[in-house]
């Protein structure tokens, strides 16, 4: 115990003092020492160490919250006669009887879908992997502006604070899906759904706040990646990790606008009576004065930055594996130009293919035909990349580590999911499989299960940079295998359900779709234990920061320690195990390589900073 | 109690774990082998093999034990479409998945540390990168193409049936209106105005149309097998998609915006049956029922998009008859949305103002208070009647209100009527001693005990009315006579629309004597000054 709070001071320590020097090097401040506060150490911080942190385990809370919701309706749907008192002792209203309302049942796939989609998947994986890798793996002190990164987070902050109040006021959470169709949404009308009055209203702010951080982040990352990439860092040296994690920010910059002015509209017509959105509403005989709006235009705006979005999510995945993978298979990333353009072609195409959400919305069928080229066209590059990850293994030596299992779990369910986009993606097979759970298996596989994955592997991996320690393997193992199998138990028997209509409170009133109670007993099951397993990697998390394993010391400077825990090249670990203010004490390392030199020149690995050797052709 | 035990026993097994995993952590620093993968990456080969033949075994169960419980095969003609070209992608999906899971998982195993200690340093084969670019886009533009061309025969508007059996689906929460256009073949038309739209006619039916009559409202979808179907599409309130998932049918209902879908039937819900007979999963029994599936096998309607609360309620029952004859019986059972008397909210609308450009009379009570009317109006004649001594109280005396109107099929007086009703008030002001009778008819359209029933709430409806309005009731009485005391014949609408009315009798009024006196200090009748006022304006 008492090794441990040593260790701690000296990491404080160690901060303390670099900070001096760096700020003095490189913000020349000359000898003036600017003690920072605990406050602006912690809390209001620029160090893009600490705002990936942060932005880490508010996405953590988040992705505990999200899954006790999932947790909470399928009770509902695995046992729709079953009554639990727990629930309305926590519930309330929501749940008399011990039995959640239809009302909150939508509630709870509403904010299930907003939490992870935005909240986990886009805050906590781009906000953490990009602001953590950016600076230490293209050789930067801090990203281009720390303010502005810092302000990223604490608008990410502010969102966080508005939906989850959004729980607890009397009408509830919005409840309209998390796509936020109008006009269910669209007016303010409680009789229509108790989760379109307040709960909407806390909705879009919450949302508007995400996007402002989300952007603030994004021009942060690309700035940063253009322009601050060290000595020799040309953009064919970055790890394919800040290809993605740049062109994520590019889809944001380009996409969430478009979201932003949506829900904005949106809110005129529920606040101002306006008429983006609405036309000729009858609500129970009475014709409302909405003249001239369409329904369907929200829509394209929507999934204009709904299906980029998607992307958003998975890219930075991508990066992270292709990054484990190459490192764990003791062998380079197999076609790195091809990986590279891969990307690129998959942010162009994302931005044509929004309307495959909208094919049964009366869409113009000659219009349809043209999202359903592009849709499949996507598969090209996703499909090059998933040959590639496969090529990356194919006889490496691969070091079956937790990172490395989630890395490798990642394809198998980009795989998985990605297929079944082939069968949505073409218009008259979505016409049946549309709005059914044959699509919840898709889109949970694909960049639900298989973002976390990839979120894992990252975590699992760069813990060790983090904190100095790494986490616990038993414990990752087991987390790993739990939530590979459960993952597959709960949505590959999903697609059997191609008829069965998505966000139904029971299945009860149709002969056609209560054939599957077992089934959903089955997978309620296994939802609520890839959900406890998740609290484990939650467990393993917080117990590894103060008691995982340490970072091998390699070599010291005297007052610094330094490590290569995985063997990897990339300049992140040419930097302190401690983490410091300016990330280099001294110099900025330069490059001279790519960043796949595994196993080559009978070396394990060659850094990047390390120079050729006489005679040694670069690597194109 | 229950929960906090669960609760407990997670919290000790989590316990357990992270005890396990420090211990094993511990053991691996005294053994000296740390971050030595050599052995866990062996152990974890054999483990990642194990999931993927387990995986694929689990895939083959679940294809034996859920495939008999989806949904059946296609009940109509573009579903077999469909259908086929999903197993087409199924096919290569197949391929493709079986593959690359196999590849991923096996070379896992293969190439663990433990066995394979070198990594083999290849960074990039172009040629491989081609074959699996070119490879992959050529069987997507193949599936491509053949999805568009399943795709435009669904909806290639041109080669479609002109003959084919339209339906008009409207959506709101949470139930579907499907409205059929009866035997003549054609839909009363909508038309989308405060007027037109009220509670008891949400789709703005327009009754004064005779086509709009027969049009009904059905209790089940019924379609006729091999007959194509042109479901046009609505909603009210909010966002609804109409989903036959028998029929591989689905398109979004949307306020203010029509959509449709076009298909044809393919098997009767007899014949589905027939079929499933033969399938085990539909022989055994429902523990429901008591009896073997197939024999409740039904088609039905389902919502899927998110649109409120009932959601999940929103079901009807979708019947495929075999023939023309079998859908006519049917279509004698269900009941016309028109109802006598219905197109007069609609003719208020409409042609209220050509019934009051009939020459205005205007009169100024004694009272002090002037009232407008039509000169041959309710309010006219019953001032004629009362200060005309010559004419006596009898039973048979009515006078028709002539601006009075009520909600289709109900009692509830429209707001239009309060104008004429006013004017009464200010009569039965000025003559404090008048007291009056209403009657309420219909024409003989229904059912007559319905009918009486009716006419009775309406007359009763005016009274009460009348009453809020400050007339003493001891001065009102009210009845229906039903069917009965037609003014005009049943025979044509005209006479119907006369025929759906109330009806005035003074009964009581003050004697001669006092009327004189009344005339002199309390009537100033204006003289009837018809023809000099101008036309009523439309408003």
């Amino acid at each position: 115990m008492s090794a441990e709070t040593t260790t701690i001071g000296q990491e404080v320590h160690g901060h303390d003092v670099h900070g001096h020097v760096d700020t003095s090097h490189i913000h020349g401040h000359g000898d003036h020492h600017h003690e920072q506060t605990w406050l602006e150490k912690y809390v209001f911080s620029q160090d893009h160490k600490t705002i990936a942190k942060q932005f880490l385990i508010t996405g953590m809370f988040w992705g505990i919250v999200g899954g006790l919701l999932s947790v909470l309706f399928r009770m509902q749907l695995g046992w729709p006669n079953e009554t639990f008192p727990i629930l309305e002792t926590f519930l309330g209203k929501w749940a008399e009887g011990g039995k959640i309302s239809n009302e909150f049942y939508l509630a709870l796939v509403t904010m299930h879908g907003t939490i992870l989609v935005f909240f986990v998947l886009t805050g906590g994986l781009s906000g953490t992997f990009a602001n953590l890798l950016i600076p230490y793996q293209i050789g930067a002190r801090d990203m281009a502006s720390g303010f502005i990164n810092m302000l990223s987070y604490w608008f990410f902050f502010a969102a966080s604070v508005v939906m989850l109040c959004s729980f607890f006021i009397q009408t509830g959470p919005a409840a309209g899906g998390w796509t936020a169709y109008p006009p269910l949404n669209g007016i303010r009308d409680i009789s229509l759904s108790k989760g379109s009055g307040l709960g909407f209203d806390l909705w879009v702010l919450g949302m508007a706040l995400f996007v402002v951080s989300s952007l603030l982040g994004g021009l942060n990352y690309v700035a940063t990646v253009l322009n601050l990439r060290t000595k020799g860092m040309t953009m064919m040296k970055m790890p394919l990790t800040i290809w993605a994690f740049m062109f994520t920010a590019v889809l944001g910059i380009l996409s969430f606008p478009a979201l932003l002015a949506g829900v904005v509209l949106l809110e005129f017509d529920r606040l101002l009576d306006t008429s983006f959105y609405l036309n000729n509403i009858i609500i129970n005989g009475h014709l409302l004065d909405y003249k001239g709006g369409s329904p369907i235009l929200f829509q394209h705006l929507f999934w204009f930055l709904g299906h980029p979005e998607v992307y958003i999510i998975i890219l930075p995945a991508m990066g992270i594996v292709s990054e484990v993978l190459s490192i764990h298979a003791r062998k380079p990333i197999f076609g790195y130009r091809a990986m590279v353009v891969s990307i690129m072609a998959i942010v162009i195409i994302s931005f044509l293919v929004w309307a495959h959400h909208m094919f049964v919305t009366g869409l113009n069928p000659n219009l349809a035909a043209v999202f359903v080229l592009f849709t499949l066209l996507i598969a090209v590059p996703s499909a090059i990349k998933v040959f590639n990850w496969i090529g990356t293994i194919w006889k490496g030596s691969l070091r079956l580590n937790p990172p490395m299992l989630f890395a490798i779990g990642f394809v198998s369910m980009f795989i998985s999911g990605g297929l079944t986009g082939l069968m949505l993606g073409n218009s008259p097979i979505d016409i049946q499989l549309h709005d059914t759970y044959f699509v919840v298996a898709h889109f949970h596989i694909v960049m639900g299960v298989a973002a976390f994955f990839g979120m894992f592997a990252g975590v699992y991996h760069w813990f060790p940079r983090f904190y100095g320690r790494y986490m616990n393997d038993t414990l990752g193992y087991i987390h790993f295998y739990v939530t590979l199998i459960g993952g597959y138990a709960i949505f590959f028997p999903m697609h059997f359900m191609t008829g069965l209509p998505r966000r139904y409170y029971t299945f009860a009133n149709f002969e056609t779709f209560n054939n599957f109670n077992f089934l959903t007993q089955f997978i309620s099951v296994a939802a609520i234990v890839v959900f406890l397993v998740q609290i484990l990697f939650v467990i393993n998390f917080f117990y590894s920061i103060f008691k995982g394993r340490r970072v091998e010391v390699q070599s010291t400077d005297g007052e610094n320690t330094y490590g290569n825990p995985w063997d990897a090249t990339t300049l992140e670990w040419t930097a302190p195990i401690e983490r410091i203010h300016g990330n280099w004490p001294n110099e900025i390392p330069s490059v001279h390589r790519w960043p796949y030199d595994y196993s080559v020149n009978g070396k394990p690995y060659i850094s990047q900073n390390t120079p050729l050797a006489p005679g040694e052709v670069e690597h194109k | 109690m229950v929960a906090f035990a669960t609760f407990a026993l997670i919290v000790f097994f989590f316990t357990i774990l992270v005890l396990i995993g420090k211990a094993n952590e511990q053991s691996e620093d005294l053994a000296g082998k740390g971050m030595n993968y050599d052995n866990k990456s062996k152990w974890n080969g054999y483990f990642m093999l194990s999931f993927v033949i387990l995986f694929f075994i689990s895939i083959v169960y679940q294809v034996r034990v859920l495939a008999p419980i989806m949904i059946p095969k296609s009940a109509s003609y573009h579903g077999d479409q469909t259908d086929n070209l999903f197993y087409v992608t199924l096919f290569f999906m197949t391929i493709v998945f079986v593959l690359t899971q196999a590849a991923l998982f096996y070379f896992a195993y293969r190439y663990n540390q433990g066995i394979n200690k070198e990594a083999y340093f290849y960074s990039h084969n172009n040629k491989l990168e081609v074959i699996w670019t070119v490879i992959p886009a050529i069987v997507l533009a193949v599936l491509v193409v053949m999805g568009m061309r399943v795709w435009f025969k669904i909806f290639d508007q041109d080669s479609r049936d002109k003959n084919a059996m339209v339906i008009e689906v409207t959506a709101k929460q949470f139930q579907w209106m499907a409205r059929y256009p009866g035997a003549d073949g054609k839909f009363g038309s909508r038309i989308i105005d405060k007027e037109h739209i009220t509670p008891t006619n949400e789709l703005g039916i327009d009754f004064t149309k005779a086509e709009s009559h027969d049009d009904f409202f059905a209790d089940k979808l019924v379609f006729i097998k091999n007959k194509p179907v042109l479901v046009k599409l609505g909603a009210l309130d909010v966002l609804h998609s109409f989903y036959l998932p028998h029929f591989r049918v689905k398109m979004d209902c949307v306020p203010g915006i029509p959509t449709q879908f076009y298909f044809t039937p393919k098997y009767t819900t007899e014949e589905m049956r027939e079929y499933l007979k033969t399938q085990p999963w539909w022989c055994t029994i429902n523990p429901e029922t008591g009896e073997p599936r197939w024999k409740t096998f039904k088609y039905e309607l389902a919502c899927t998009e998110i649109c409120g609360r009932s959601h999940y309620g929103m079901q009807k029952e979708v019947v495929v008859v075999k023939d023309e004859a079998a859908y006519q019986e049917w279509a004698k059972t269900q009941t016309a949305i028109y109802k006598p008397g219905d197109e007069a909210q609609a003719k208020t609308t409409t042609e209220a103002p050509s019934a009051s450009s009939s020459e205005a009379f205007e009169a100024k009570l004694s009272t002090g208070v002037a009232i407008n009317g039509a000169k041959d109006g309710v309010e006219a004649k019953l001032i004629a009647f009362i200060e005309d001594a010559s004419k006596q109280v009898d039973k048979t005396t009515w006078f028709s209100f002539d601006r009075i109107t009520f909600e289709t099929g109900k009692a509830t007086l429209k707001e239009s009527s309060k104008a004429q009703l006013q004017n009464i008030v200010e009569i039965m002001k000025a003559f404090p001693d008048v007291t009056l009778k209403l009657g309420g008819y219909t024409d003989n359209v229904g059912d007559k005990a319905a009918n009486l029933k009716l006419s009775d709430e309406r007359a009763k409806s005016v009274m009460a009315e009348l009453v809020k309005m400050g007339v003493d009731a001891s001065r009102l009485a009210a009845d229906g006579y039903g069917e009965q005391f037609p003014v005009a014949s049943n025979d044509n609408e005209e006479g119907r629309a006369k025929n759906r009315r109330i009806d005035v009798r003074v009964t009581k009024k003050p004697v001669p004597s006092a009327m004189n006196k009344t005339k002199n200090n309390s009537v100033v009748l204006a003289e009837i000054t018809g023809g000099t006022m101008h036309k009523s304006t439309k408003k």
